[in-house]
């Protein structure tokens, strides 16, 4: 180690830290002002801008967030890891060669800001622009990192031509591969010695159009002064940039096919990093140049009867609630246009379940009389369960899940999917004695307020002295609640659903914002659900992976801590006024600090 | 006899030939007047009566002296089920789960001669998962052969009988009075107690109906009555048989059972191909020894046969020998899912053998697949990576070469200085993962 970097060894201590606490922590306010965009040229195919990195980045190595995350197994971990001990190294390098923190190295080149583009020319021309806060400080930093360089270099400093370009001064290293020049307070580099003319050209009130008025980029540049970063790029021009055409998985295709389909129209893709009152949040744009075809408009972005799941949305997160994922999707045309979203091996597996399910359904056709007579709206919930009455608690514990599909016509299809739900236990039933899986199910039914719920329990014979497997997490469990038809791993769960949706459907005071996706994660219930299964989780790691006991539940502990640092995690798909958007939020409020990191594609017009 | 020996046998192991002996090979093995008693010894016994040869293993044996056998036999006789690790296995009710803590307890269990009787068990009342399809089930049969394969054979086969796994494998609850189904009754005979030509095929029949009413329900034994033929039966020179129970009594009382079994559990242990004579030998020492197999393997083990040159390096080692030996040997570790996934690949998936004769085992543990398979293993240990191993690889060359130290652990009886060479000028004396993985490819090395 370099004597250096004791004297040094702040950054070098915080930095790793510092990295992982960059989405969970909230900078100070920011100061807008006349970016650097204006001076890059506007035919870059893509750039990212960052407002004061230095000063973000000393709010995060300053941060008790960043005291938490040292403080974890995990951390500790990957610090001992190869690629973090190499981090560490090039720190102490850095901070050897300029004889300085390093981070006050980034203060004096980006102390306003920084910005980098990339043009499409051969080799691929990268553009770089840092702003200090004077033309003094710049000069200290520029000497730091010709210092480092020279530390890297055996004490010298590579061969440079000078030239003047419009009164400034350009340096090229001998074989041209990077040049660079400063003017006043702006450092601009780059690997093509034109492109630095341009720079200065345009910092200079002449030269081609800039960034700033380039209308391709112009809707990435909208901004409040909130953001603490930007990017965009344009995927049309990024080479080997393809989308694939079809899904393999249906599943996929249902959750992801509508924003593909979004991306593949699109003409600019942003992401800015924000801070406001709400913390900090990255939101996406994805720009459409042209319309998406109506056909994945209405299959992957349906808006009618979205303000009434919202408002259901919001009771079904109480109770216990690990999970929940809520869809809007027309499945029946999803299914019927299989062929436009999907390979044509997943098509065919989708044509065979169609016979499949027909014989489910008492011969009529699923895809034709099933499928239609579903809503859009799809919510998936898991909660804890309490396993009442079991006398006993299953090991593992694994947490309930019930899917809720709403109907058009209750009536009509409500018998049909009592009648497959009959259909499908006595098939696992003969599954389960053909192979001496033991106890069997036993149907049964009960009534829960004023709905019947048909229940699949296990037998008890079955069940040997006090010890509940792994399937006694397990009682298949099915209900039709209004136009809700509502099927649960669990009785419990679907218990607590029929009483929730038949009693709070008209909760107030919600946003009814038009939801087209949700998920929520509750950190809290996951811990508890990881906490239960501790010493069982444990003996499975060491069983498979032959590890001592002490090892595995060092992982399990590392993973716990992760879990401890989301209170919740949120993730929320709106459509309205011809815009579709993503939002991720994760909030920290357990810990005293509220994060939210949001995703949001708008601006597709559909 | 001679007195300085290598680990190895002069021919590679290729061919162990007919052992012949009498009575007197069966007396306990006396250290300089049979032969010596050093570290290959040692090794020898370690090998055999569990996996691989670690030092501390070696050690305490050479320490015992040939009377380690016993004492080996009763640590293995303690209970060593009812674990968590087990309760977690059986819970999670996969087979990928069963396999791993099998492994799990051969990798790490404090008595691998516990492991060894229950994987000789389980090749010989073999019963697979693929049909049985329930793995829960198969775990509860190898804990009954954990808990009692160093027992009594009459108790043993008794619970056989009764085990659900067992019961499924052989089809019980198609077994009824008036239809009786002759699966369970014919490998009773022919394959668990007698051998084939020691009955008739009138005798199987008759057994066949003591077994009516012998069935599974939900996942435990049930004594259908309404299934049994509770009539008179009459086999193997027996009348008036009426029970299930009795036909098995009457079979692991037959004198041709003490030479089955014997031998069995002989080509197991010592060597591959007794003769006759040994054979006759054998049966009366299990006679002696009340038919219980812990007595039996306990004079076995320290027997002059047992210890003389011939019996060394004369099994082929099976996968799991291989394997977990290898593993044992450097005091490595590895993930047991992984292992199970390598083990099937050489030809020896637990839980899962081919047949209701078990593994052939022996010289069909090795052909040109298999063979490739164990190259894959050697490769995925040095690599560590591919099976979640972790060798200490710095203690193989503690106080030595690498070669030194990683002979030391896989032939600690020594080598010859041919062998030695060649290893040596293949791969030079430093490089301990490239002389592990040439050393794991000996022919010598594929024998046990």
């Amino acid at each position: 180690m370099h004597a250096s970097t004791n004297r040094h060894s702040g950054t070098r201590a915080m930095l790793p830290g510092a990295l992982l606490a960059v989405f969970l922590v909230s900078p100070g306010a920011l100061v807008a002002e006349p970016g650097p965009e204006h001076w890059l040229p506007g035919d870059v195919i893509g750039f990212v801008r960052v407002r004061e990195p230095a000063k973000t980045l000393r709010r995060l190595l300053e941060s008790d967030l960043r005291k938490q995350v040292e403080a974890t197994a995990i951390y500790r971990h990957l610090r001992e890891e190869r690629d973090g001990r190499k981090l560490l190294d090039a720190i102490d390098d850095i901070e050897s060669g300029a004889g300085r923190d390093a981070i006050d190295v980034v203060d004096d080149v980006l102390g306003r800001d920084m910005i980098v583009g990339v043009r499409l020319t051969f080799p691929p021309s990268v553009l770089f622009i840092g702003r200090s806060r004077s033309a003094a400080a710049l000069e200290k930093g520029v000497e730091s990192l010709k210092a480092i360089v020279r530390h890297k270099n055996d004490d010298k400093f590579p061969r440079t031509e000078s030239r003047d370009h419009g009164g400034v001064t350009i340096e090229t290293t001998a074989g041209g591969h990077v040049s660079w020049a400063v003017k006043g307070d702006t450092l601009f580099i780059s690997n093509s010695a034109r492109s630095v003319e341009d720079m200065i050209d345009l910092a200079s009130g002449k030269g081609p159009e800039s960034l700033a008025k380039s209308e391709a980029f112009a809707a990435a540049l909208e901004g409040n002064g909130n953001e603490i970063a930007t990017a965009a790029f344009r995927p049309q021009f990024v080479p080997d940039f393809r989308l694939p055409e079809h899904a393999d998985n249906p599943l996929g295709s249902l959750v992801a096919s509508g924003w593909l389909e979004a991306l593949r129209v699109s003409d600019l893709v942003s992401f800015r990093l924000l801070h406001d009152d709400d913390g900090v949040r990255l939101r996406v744009d994805v720009n459409a140049k042209k319309e998406l075809g109506k056909d994945a408009a209405s299959i992957f972005f349906p808006t009618r009867g979205a303000a009434e799941d919202a408002g259901e949305l919001a009771f079904l997160e109480s109770g216990g609630l690990v999970g929940l994922i809520h869809m809007r999707r027309d499945i029946a045309k999803w299914w019927h246009k299989r062929d436009q979203f999907l390979d044509e091996r997943r098509a065919a597996d989708l044509l065979n379940a169609n016979t499949f399910l027909s014989i489910f359904f008492g011969g009529v056709s699923f895809q034709d009389e099933v499928l239609p007579e579903l809503e859009e709206g799809v919510t998936v919930v898991s909660r804890r369960l309490s396993y009442d009455g079991l006398g006993g608690t299953p090991q593992p514990q694994i947490p309930g899940f019930a899917v809720i599909f709403r109907l058009k016509e209750s009536a009509t299809l409500a018998q049909r999917v009592s009648s497959a739900f009959f259909q499908l236990i006595t098939v696992i039933n003969l599954n389960r004695g053909q192979n001496n899986k033991g106890a069997p199910f036993v149907l049964r039914s009960e009534k829960v307020g004023d709905f019947e719920m048909s229940v699949a329990d296990l037998n008890p014979i079955g069940r040997e002295g006090g010890e509940l497997g792994i399937e006694y997490n397990f009682s298949p469990s099915l209900s039709v609640v209004g136009n809700r038809i509502v099927f649960g791993s669990n009785k419990e769960l679907v218990r607590e659903l029929i009483d929730e949706l038949a009693r709070k459907r008209s909760k107030k005071n919600v946003d009814r914002t038009t939801a087209i996706d949700a998920i929520r994660v509750r950190g809290a219930e996951l811990r508890k659900l990881l906490d239960a299964n501790l010493e069982f989780l444990t003996n499975a790691i060491v069983i498979g992976e032959g590890i001592s006991a002490d090892e595995a539940r060092g992982r399990l502990h590392a993973i716990g801590e992760i879990i401890d640092f989301f209170d919740g995690l949120s993730v929320t798909t709106r459509f309205g006024d011809g815009a579709a958007s993503l939002e991720v939020s994760a909030d920290m409020a357990a810990r005293g600090t509220t994060v939210r990191t949001g995703a949001r594609s708008d601006r597709a017009r559909f | 006899m001679s007195t300085t020996r290598t680990d190895t046998r002069p021919d590679g192991g290729a061919d162990a030939g007919v052992l012949d002996a009498g009575p007197e090979a069966l007396e306990t093995f006396r250290p300089g007047v049979d032969g010596a008693w050093d570290r290959g010894a040692a090794a020898h016994l370690a090998r055999r009566s569990g996996f691989g040869m670690p030092p501390a293993t070696v050690d305490r044996i050479l320490e015992q002296g040939p009377a380690a056998a016993e004492s080996l036999v009763a640590d293995a006789r303690r209970d060593g089920g009812g674990t968590q690790l087990f309760d977690t296995a059986r819970s999670l009710n996969s087979i990928d789960a069963a396999q791993s803590w099998w492994l799990h307890r051969m990798l790490q269990g404090a008595s691998p001669l516990r492991e060894k009787v229950a994987l000789f068990w389980h090749g010989h009342f073999a019963t697979s998962d693929k049909k049985v399809e329930n793995p829960r089930l198969m775990l509860d049969q190898i804990m009954l052969f954990r808990r009692r394969g160093l027992g009594p054979f009459a108790d043993l086969v008794q619970r056989v009988a009764k085990d659900p796994a067992m019961l499924i494998w052989l089809d019980g609850n198609l077994n009824r009075a008036g239809k009786p189904n002759e699966n369970f009754a014919r490998e009773l005979m022919e394959l668990f107690t007698l051998g084939i030509g020691n009955y008739s095929e009138d005798d199987i029949k008759q057994a066949a109906r003591a077994f009516t009413g012998w069935h599974v329900r939900g996942i435990s034994f049930w004594f259908n009555r309404r299934a049994h033929d509770f009539g008179d039966k009459s086999l193997l020179k027996r009348a008036r048989v009426k029970t299930g129970e009795e036909v098995v009594d009457i079979c692991v009382r037959h004198p041709a059972s003490s030479r089955f079994i014997a031998r069995k559990l002989f080509t197991f242990f010592v060597h591959p191909q007794p003769s006759d004579r040994l054979t006759d030998a054998l049966a009366a020492l299990y006679e002696r020894s009340d038919r219980d197999v812990g007595r039996y393997l306990g004079v076995l083990l320290r027997s002059r046969v047992f210890h003389g040159e011939d019996a060394r390096r004369a099994i082929i080692a099976s996968p799991v020998d291989f394997a977990i030996g290898t593993l044992r040997s450097l005091e490595a570790g590895a993930a047991p899912g992984k292992l199970a996934e390598r083990l099937r690949d050489m030809g020896q998936e637990l839980f899962r053998p081919p047949n209701v004769k078990g593994w052939d085992g022996h010289r069909a543990w090795i052909n040109s697949t298999s063979l490739i398979a164990r190259l894959r293993f050697t490769l995925d240990l040095v690599e560590e990576e591919p099976i979640g191993a972790r060798v200490p690889w710095d203690r193989l060359g503690a106080g030595g070469s690498a070669l030194d130290g990683i002979f030391a652990r896989c032939f600690p009886g020594g080598v010859s200085a041919d062998l030695r060479e060649r290893v040596a000028s293949a791969c030079g004396t430093t490089d301990a993962r490239r002389i592990l993985a040439s050393v794991m490819q000996l022919p010598e090395y594929q024998m046990i």
